[in-house]
């Protein structure tokens, strides 16, 4: 994560230059836009904090589908987003895979070709452990027991974030976001609440 | 923005607060996952007894490291090819069947129970370089090692370390004082490590008359006998749960293992010959042979026709000045 936020950040500023009218370039179809349609789909790609292996960085990829409620910048969708880290430890190799289903309710605000979002999302998370011994191949090959092993944990799961996005052409624009996030799971036996941090970097497009 | 949303977020507020109220009260459910420090059960126990009767009769009551030892291949010096027929240097070469220390392993305090055995567990395989072989099948030798602690620093240091607080002075080396195996000349109980298939053609530290070993660990008791012209012995083969014995052994074997087994040719020219330090015997009068005054050197082999050092036949020599001997030539 420690690498990740900086770059989102840095993106951000980038991505928020032009929502400020400095240099804009002449886009088709910029002038009097008032923001995109009833219907928002999205795709980025997505770095998040890891639950269980503190020095590992999931990275995956997040859907987002949107419907606009109403006259008003506000939108309700959901959002499927999965994401794996790897690891090593002294003994295994883990490998988590971070699946998150989650209702998103967001607000926008339109800025001649950009626009400001933010969203919270409530939902759930699952984290699929696959740990495997070093040396698995060989261990396996000499028919020694209990090499790879299976778990699991499923939690609430809840995050903000807050975005700009940056209209490209038509109903395409470009998103750059992140905020905190937090879920429950069951770590090492115990149940853990966790606090992250989530990036995303991606494309939507409003019809 | 057409307003509406500081509205909407405080109109919402209340909803929001119940949310996160709701999820953190939430509880996540499953066998759970595990993070880094997730332990891995052992890969193999090796229980040993130690003959602690014939390492105090040896002389050494201090304290000992315990440890497995990974039998490294061993390159035959290729002189020993050339001269294989010369009883004197027959001898020397028969150290390329000790059990070669190589990377000296990490060993631990050696504290037995109350039957005087001590357990080794492995966490991990060996390194695949630690036997011979490939992906489709390997072999691969263990020694339990007991090795005398002489500085009590409780590391393994078979040839000494730089004490930099005294002078930059060597400190006196470790030396292993039992093998459960060490030569193989002797009676011996390997830690045996198949992986797939079995090369019976294969001459890293041969079992002579044995069947395969199983795949995976075993436990290889065996009694070499080369007196005869053809070795035999008698093999068995058992899981881990056996106890093995660890022997001591003497100086002379602990030096096999400890130093190299390499024999150098020297040009006549190129020897430095001292009649009154040198221990050379001349086994003919073309051959002179220096052996080492320490046992962790090189001896040398100074022929008068001979070939340089690394070729393993020499049916045309390099030099020829069996005409032209040196003055200091002691053969004759």
């Amino acid at each position: 994560m420690s690498r990740a936020l900086p770059i989102a950040l840095m993106a951000c500023l980038a991505a928020a230059a032009p929502a400020r009218g400095e240099g804009l370039p002449e886009l088709p179809g910029v002038e009097g836009w008032e923001g995109p349609g009833s219907w928002r789909l999205s795709g980025a790609l997505w770095w998040t904090s890891a639950v269980a292996l503190e020095t590992g960085m999931p990275l995956g990829v997040v859907v987002d589908g949107y419907r606009r409620v109403g006259k008003r910048p506000v939108l309700f969708g959901l959002r499927l987003g999965f994401a794996r880290s790897t690891e090593a430890g002294e003994g295994w190799a883990l490998r988590h895979d971070h699946a998150v289903g989650a209702a998103v309710a967001r607000v926008e605000s339109s800025h001649g070709p950009g626009l400001l979002y933010a969203q919270f999302q409530v939902g759930a998370m699952a984290v699929l452990e696959r740990a495997r011994r070093h040396q698995f191949e060989r261990l396996e090959g000499l028919g020694i027991r209990d090499v790879e092993r299976f778990a699991w944990s499923i939690g609430p799961w809840a995050g903000f974030e807050a975005g700009v996005s940056v209209r490209v052409r038509g109903g395409l624009s470009a998103s750059v976001g992140g905020g905190p996030t937090m879920t429950v799971q069951k770590v090492d036996g115990h149940e853990r609440r966790r606090w992250g941090l989530l990036a995303t970097l991606g494309v939507s497009h409003a019809f | 923005m057409k307003g509406g949303v500081g509205g909407f977020w405080r109109r919402s507020g209340c909803h929001m607060r119940f949310s996160v109220s709701l999820l953190v009260a939430l509880c996540a459910c499953g066998p759970g996952v595990n993070d880094l420090k997730l332990e891995a059960p052992p890969v193999a126990r090796i229980r040993a007894k130690v003959d602690l009767e014939g390492i105090r009769a040896a002389g050494y009551d201090g304290r000992l490291l315990v440890g497995l030892l990974w039998a490294q291949p061993q390159a035959v010096p290729p002189a020993c090819r050339v001269y294989a027929d010369v009883p004197e240097i027959a001898a020397h070469c028969s150290q390329t069947f000790a059990v070669k220390l190589g990377v000296p392993p990490l060993l631990a305090p050696f504290e037995p129970d109350a039957d005087g055995v001590v357990e080794l567990v492995l966490q991990t395989l060996p390194p695949a370089a630690a036997g011979v072989g490939n992906a489709r099948g390997r072999v691969g030798y263990g020694s339990i090692i007991v090795a005398a602690d002489v500085d009590s620093n409780g590391v393994f240091e078979p040839w000494g370390a730089m004490n930099q607080t005294e002078s930059n002075q060597w400190t006196e080396p470790d030396r292993v004082v039992a093998a459960s195996f060490s030569t193989l000349y002797l009676p011996q109980e390997r830690v045996v490590l198949r992986e797939g298939a079995w090369n019976p053609l294969s001459l890293f530290l041969p079992l002579f008359g044995c069947e395969p070993p199983p795949v995976g660990f075993s436990r290889l008791a065996t009694t070499l006998d080369l007196s005869g012209g053809e070795p035999a012995s008698e093999c068995k083969f058992t899981d881990l749960d056996s106890v093995f014995n660890v022997p001591a052994i003497s100086e002379q074997v602990a030096d096999e293992m400890r130093c190299s087994s390499w024999v150098s040719v020297v040009h006549p020219d190129q020897f430095h010959y001292d009649p009154e330090s040198s221990e050379g015997v001349c086994l003919s009068g073309e051959l002179f042979f220096e052996p080492a005054a320490d046992p962790c050197r090189s001896p040398s082999i100074v022929p008068l026709a001979g070939c340089h050092d690394g070729r393993a036949s020499c049916d045309a020599p390099d030099w020829d000045v069996r005409d032209q001997a040196p003055d200091w030539w002691p053969c004759g």
